[in-house]
């Protein structure tokens, strides 16, 4: 697919919110950077969200049966991610090609 | 963490599904689905309520996994802690106004090291989320990670 997803610099604290995740490693960024990371990241189930509703488009949300990821790079704020598909299995990649998720899955009901 | 807790279940936690909230994670989510987001959509569909998204399961699911981060005999350093697989399958859909239970369970844990000899902790969590028809809407499985010598 060739379409972008630009991560908003405030997504995590907005998905922090929405969602309750507000693990130091998404709000700040002293506490982000003693645990290795080069500044706060996005919520990995932030991504799979983005990604579920990627594929989920406007159809009824019942239609997605399974979705399975591996997070393997973080995400940071300003990233933009693109999805590569290969029939019911994908990978998301960001700008610099790194993959952040692999090995996804996702499965439809009929 | 104590990875000999394997096999401990936590209480059950419940959950009320909100409309607002179901629009608030479907923004958050980058979402543009109408039966998310569109009040009017759905009075035209057979539902008459918001549909969350799939992963909502984030957010009631996420407050029982609240738990486990919790649970000091575990003893896990919560920034420390990364989330390295996720998997979801989906059961009925979950409408505003659904009650949600959701338990959760330590499945597994194994400790590895990585190429500088570091350790690494791996705990896998189940989870079980059903509605107040006790019917499935989503079983979980969540593996986390903790990192040492960060």
């Amino acid at each position: 697919m060739s379409k972008k997803i630009k991560i908003n610099e405030y997504l995590p604290f907005y998905y922090g919110g929405a969602s309750g995740d507000f693990n130091q490693i998404h709000i700040d960024d002293n506490i982000a950077k003693k645990s290795g990371f080069k500044g706060i990241i996005l919520q990995g189930l932030c991504t799979m969200g983005i990604i579920s509703n990627y594929f989920l488009e406007d159809k009824n949300p019942k239609v997605i049966k399974k979705i399975k990821v591996r997070f393997s790079k973080p995400v940071y704020p300003n990233d933009e991610l693109r999805i590569e598909i290969n029939q019911n299995k994908f990978t998301v990649l960001n700008q610099f090609d790194d993959e952040v998720i692999s090995k996804g899955e996702i499965t439809f009901n009929e | 963490m104590d990875l000999s807790l394997v096999g401990k279940k936590y209480p059950i936690f419940i959950y009320e599904v909100g409309s607002e909230k179901i629009i608030e994670y479907a923004k958050a989510t980058l979402s543009k689905n109408p039966y998310s987001l569109n009040r009017i959509f759905v009075e035209t569909t057979r539902y008459k309520k918001l549909i969350a998204p799939p992963t909502f399961v984030a957010t009631y699911a996420f407050k029982a996994l609240r738990y486990v981060f919790d649970d000091k005999d575990l003893g896990m350093y919560v920034p420390n802690v990364m989330h390295a697989e996720q998997t979801f399958e989906f059961g009925e859909i979950v409408k505003s106004g659904d009650v949600i239970s959701t338990k959760v369970e330590l499945k597994n844990g194994f400790t590895k090291e990585n190429k500088n000899g570091n350790k690494i902790d791996f705990l896998v969590v189940i989870s079980e989320s059903k509605n107040q028809r006790k019917q499935i809407v989503c079983n979980g499985r969540w593996v986390l990670v903790e990192k040492y010598n960060v």
